[in-house]
């Protein structure tokens, strides 16, 4: 009758216990992490009689948690990789707006502007106002320039500043991993299986993975490493702490909190921020800087072979200095690097309007600043002591004597001598590709205009016959005579004999060294890169200093040279600057593309995940339902069951009693 | 093991595909407010290069156009100024021809003198022509007069001079396409002898006696000096005719380019109405379903 009863018993507390863990199932339904138990029951001992075994009812033998380790680690995996492709979403996102190449405020449009102001320049050399509006548009392109790389800097902060929130995330993260590994240990030594401590790790372990990409190493005694290629973050109950470090030349780096391993990680938020830091904003700035160097450079060096409209200077010094006055212009840290070759000074007597071209010669890896100087001072009006150069602070510091103005202008010398008692009078801007010197040879002997057949013959300086102008009988003295390549003579009415000569100096570009540009001597642009550049003070100042012309304040010659960079199709990396922009500016809309493609793919592929996880380990109220009922009715029939054996025993006791 | 579908799982699926609805149709609704498919690189970063490019274009095309009417502003003005200067001269000429007659009486001849006198006044002013504050006969030395007078104590002129010089200004009306768009006094009145002979007609009629020959000769230099006038006219005509041609050539390059920005740019809105109904069904149904199969469960039907 006593065992009667056990049996009973067993199948009432069996049918709590397997509620239990169906009403524990039903609470944990939305429990993040939570994964799916269930109840194993068996039969007890069975009780051996002769006529063969007989059952003692049933008991529960085991609490199964329904877990699929290959898939949880595959979430694992998936969840670095979301975790890097979100954030580096997120951040393009940002970056396309700071960009904002498609939007009225855009680069483009600053850059577009600012030759536009260069064409209506063009058009209006002498007109103040068209200049001034020529320096706002110069300021819109710098200020958007420094604006761009001020928000990538900020952005650089805000990503240092989040990277460190997030390996303290990881820190505490690893501690309590390394704390629950205790626990779990602690139960398993007594061998209790430790569900939900289980779970709650194998949660902190798929937040982790968000993170950074790890490898978790299960030991025998339930406790987990938790791996990156760097090194392990935990073993056992040990705990890596992680800091981070900015070396010298800027870049961050994971370390441990001695600041000694560094630890690189695969996939992982921290490791796309990371990334981001060290490569996106760096390749971005670099090549913003690259644009701005360009146009700085390019804009400089013609800026600087033209004159304002005061037609030249009595006084100018460099904006740029160099390290050492003695030292090898090649290597005297100018950001622009001069070349050798010749630079012309022209020196203008004001009241007669006499010119004087003065040529230097520079070799920049003998020739130092002062060697430069001296030849300024060694010149032909240098000698006459109308122009004089001096070094003060290592800048170049030029002047001229009272009367005198100097440019830096490839405008022709427009008296450049006689033929006979013949006057030659050049106009025109020489359009030849190299500098060159031409010769002007009379041919015959008799006058200019009336000696039918006479001749005048121009050789370049390799000799070869450029022109060959009939100034005899047809010629109307006076009257321009075309030269090749852009220049035109006049001669007086005169004798000329056979073999007078002269010389005229036909140069296209003034500074072959580059010499100004590298000074900062009538330079438009001050700075190197994108985070500096603006428009130079002297302009800035004085919008009269803009050097629109080659010569008179109507001449828009070097308007017209700064506007043709525009379309120069070899600016900068064989393209234009318009067209290196646009690159720029595509390649950041793919870059950002592919990112957001490839977030919406993980973000797919870990739903599935998630799903065919929850088919294994999730929480269906349903069926959870189903087996309370299974359950209930399982309890009843036991409850009945000893109700009857109560009844039995009552019946048994009265009759007997 | 049986296929189990949690409670969880079907929260999860619903709500993502609700997100992704949502998502689909901000982006149209985005592309519909904007009215731009391009709203930012990513969205089409090879459509973006080239709408950035071809914006560029236009803009430099823009710049070419407004280029082309200042210098078809420049050549009307010298246009207008050359033809004025050429009707004086014919006025010129019809005195010198009534002058050349040996029957005129001296105080004759001063009247034509005085006559002539006033019209190369005219003239010299012509030459002067100031447009925006520039003079437009002065070569690049625009804000110098291009000629001045010598005047003696009684206001004649007795010389005048050239202060300008033979420099060109050119304008830029296309990729690696340039017009002249001043003309050099020195040029057109051969630096100052149109001036002189001027003048030395003036004074041949005021002499005390008539050189008959010395004023039929000085007659042919001014023919010359008006023949380069009339040149010059001719030469502006074309010159018109050819900013003429550059402009329309130039506005129909920007028509062209305006509409290929707007088939790579601009936002198809029939399409995108069209795109957003159909999301918005497909919104509404998983929606609809969501709250059909999140809300029951087996405690709906167990009493």
């Amino acid at each position: 009758m006593a065992s009667d009863l056990q049996i009973g018993l067993s199948g009432i507390l069996t049918a709590q216990r397997a509620m239990l863990i169906t009403s524990h199932n039903i609470s944990n339904a939305n429990t993040k992490g939570y994964t799916r138990q269930s109840s194993v029951l068996a039969t007890r001992n069975p009780v051996s009689t002769s006529a063969g075994t007989l059952g003692q009812g049933v008991e529960l033998v085991k609490i199964i948690r329904h877990k699929d380790d290959y898939l949880n680690s595959r979430l694992r995996d998936i969840s670095s990789s979301i975790g890097s492709a979100s954030t580096k979403s997120q951040y393009l996102r940002e970056l396309e707006t700071v960009f904002n190449e498609t939007s009225e405020s855009s680069l483009n449009n600053a850059l577009s502007s600012f030759f536009n102001g260069i064409n209506d320049l063009s058009l209006n050399p002498e007109n103040i106002s068209v200049r001034s509006t020529f320096l706002e548009n110069a300021n819109t392109l710098t200020d958007t320039f420094r604006r761009i790389v001020n928000e990538l800097d900020q952005m650089n902060t805000f990503i240092k500043q989040s990277i460190e929130n997030k390996l303290s995330d990881i820190n505490t993260i690893t501690t309590n991993i390394a704390n629950i590994n205790r626990q779990i240990a602690a139960l398993e030594m007594k061998g209790i299986e430790s569900n939900d401590l289980l779970d709650k790790r194998e949660a902190l372990l798929q937040d982790l993975s968000k993170l950074t990409h790890i490898t978790v190493n299960k030991q025998n005694n339930g406790m987990v490493d938790v791996m990156t290629p760097g090194g392990a973050l935990v073993s056992g109950t040990n705990v890596k702490k992680l800091t981070f470090d900015v070396d010298t030349s800027g870049t961050l780096s994971i370390t441990d909190s001695e600041k000694v391993t560094k630890y690189t990680f695969k996939t992982g938020e921290i490791k796309a921020l990371q990334d981001f830091y060290n490569t996106t904003i760096v390749n971005y700035d670099k090549k913003l800087d690259n644009l701005a160097s360009g146009i700085i450079k390019d804009v400089n060096r013609i800026h600087s072979e033209g004159v304002g409209l005061s037609g030249g200077f009595a006084n100018i010094k460099s904006i740029n200095s160099v390290s050492s006055a003695t030292a090898a212009l090649n290597a005297a840290g100018l950001t622009i690097t001069p070349s050798s070759g010749d630079m012309y000074i022209t020196v203008t007597n004001t009241s007669t309007g006499e010119v004087t071209k003065n040529k230097i010669s520079v070799n920049v890896a003998t020739n130092s600043l002062t060697d430069v100087k001296n030849a300024i001072n060694s010149t032909t009006s240098g000698t006459a002591g109308n122009i004089t150069a001096s070094i003060a602070d290592n800048k170049l510091q030029i002047g001229t004597a009272t009367g005198y103005k100097f440019n830096f202008s490839y405008a022709l010398d427009p008296n450049p001598g006689t033929l006979g008692t013949s006057t030659a009078s050049v106009s025109g801007v020489y359009s030849g590709q190299s500098n060159d010197t031409y010769t002007f040879k009379a041919l015959g002997s008799g006058t200019i205009g009336t000696t039918s057949g006479l001749q005048v013959e121009v050789k370049n300086s390799s000799g070869a016959v450029v022109a060959t102008l009939d100034v005899g009988s047809t010629y109307t003295a006076g009257n321009t005579l075309n030269v090749p390549n852009g220049v035109s003579l006049a001669l007086s009415s005169g004798t000329i004999t056979t073999g007078d000569t002269f010389s005229l100096n036909v140069i296209s570009d003034s500074d072959t060294t580059n010499l100004l540009a590298a000074l900062g001597i009538n330079t438009f642009f001050s700075g190197t890169d994108a985070s500096n550049i603006a428009v130079s003070t002297d302009v800035s100042n004085d919008v009269s200093l803009i050097a629109a012309s080659s010569g008179e304040v109507g001449n828009n010659t070097n308007a017209l040279r700064l506007a043709a960079l525009l379309d120069d199709p070899s600016a900068i990396s064989n393209t234009s600057f318009a067209d290196y922009l646009h690159q720029i500016a595509s390649a950041l809309g793919e870059e950002a593309n592919n990112a957001y493609k490839s977030e919406e793919s993980f973000t797919a592929i870990e739903t599935s995940l998630q799903n065919r996880k929850d088919e294994v380990s999730g929480v269906s109220v349903d069926e959870e339902l189903v087996n309370l009922i299974r359950f209930q009715q399982a309890y009843q029939a036991s409850a009945k069951y000893i109700s009857i054996v109560n009844g039995l025993m009552d019946k048994l006791l009265s009759t007997f009693g | 093991m049986p296929f189990r579908i949690s409670q969880e799982s079907l929260t999860r699926t619903t709500l993502s595909n609700i997100n992704l609805n949502y998502k689909k149709m901000q982006e149209t609704q985005e592309k519909l407010s904007s009215g731009k498919q391009i709203n930012r690189p990513s969205d089409d970063p090879s459509g973006t290069r080239k709408v950035l490019g071809l914006r560029t274009e236009e803009l430099q095309l823009q710049q070419f156009l407004d280029n082309t009417a200042t210098a078809k502003e420049q050549i009307n003005i010298t246009s207008g100024t050359l033809e004025s200067t050429e009707e004086l001269f014919a006025k010129i000429k019809e005195l010198t021809v009534q002058a050349n007659n040996d029957t005129l009486g001296r105080s004759e001849r001063e009247t034509i003198a005085n006559e002539l006198d006033e019209l190369t006044e005219s003239v010299l002013q012509y030459a002067n022509t100031e447009n925006n504050g520039r003079y437009i006969f002065s070569g690049t030395k625009t804000l110098t007069a291009a000629f001045t007078a010598t005047r003696d104590s009684s206001g004649n002129i007795l010389s005048v001079s050239y202060n300008g010089n033979n420099e060109e200004i050119k304008y830029q009306i296309g990729a690696n396409s340039f017009i002249q768009v001043n003309l050099p006094g020195g040029k057109l009145f051969q630096d100052n002898k149109t001036f002189s002979t001027l003048i030395s007609l003036r004074d041949a009629l005021k002499a005390t006696t008539f050189d008959s020959a010395a004023f039929s000769n000085l007659r042919t230099t001014l023919e010359t000096a008006t023949d380069a006038l009339s040149t010059e006219i001719t030469k502006n005509g074309a010159k018109a005719n050819r900013l003429d041609l550059t402009t329309y050539s130039l506005e129909s390059s920007q028509t062209a380019l305006k509409e290929l920005i707007s088939n790579t740019e601009d936002a198809d809105v029939a399409s995108l109405i069209m795109d957003l109904k159909h999301q918005e069904s497909v919104l509404q149904s998983s929606l609809k379903t969501g709250a059909m199969v999140i809300q029951q469960t087996l405690l709906d039907f167990l009493r």
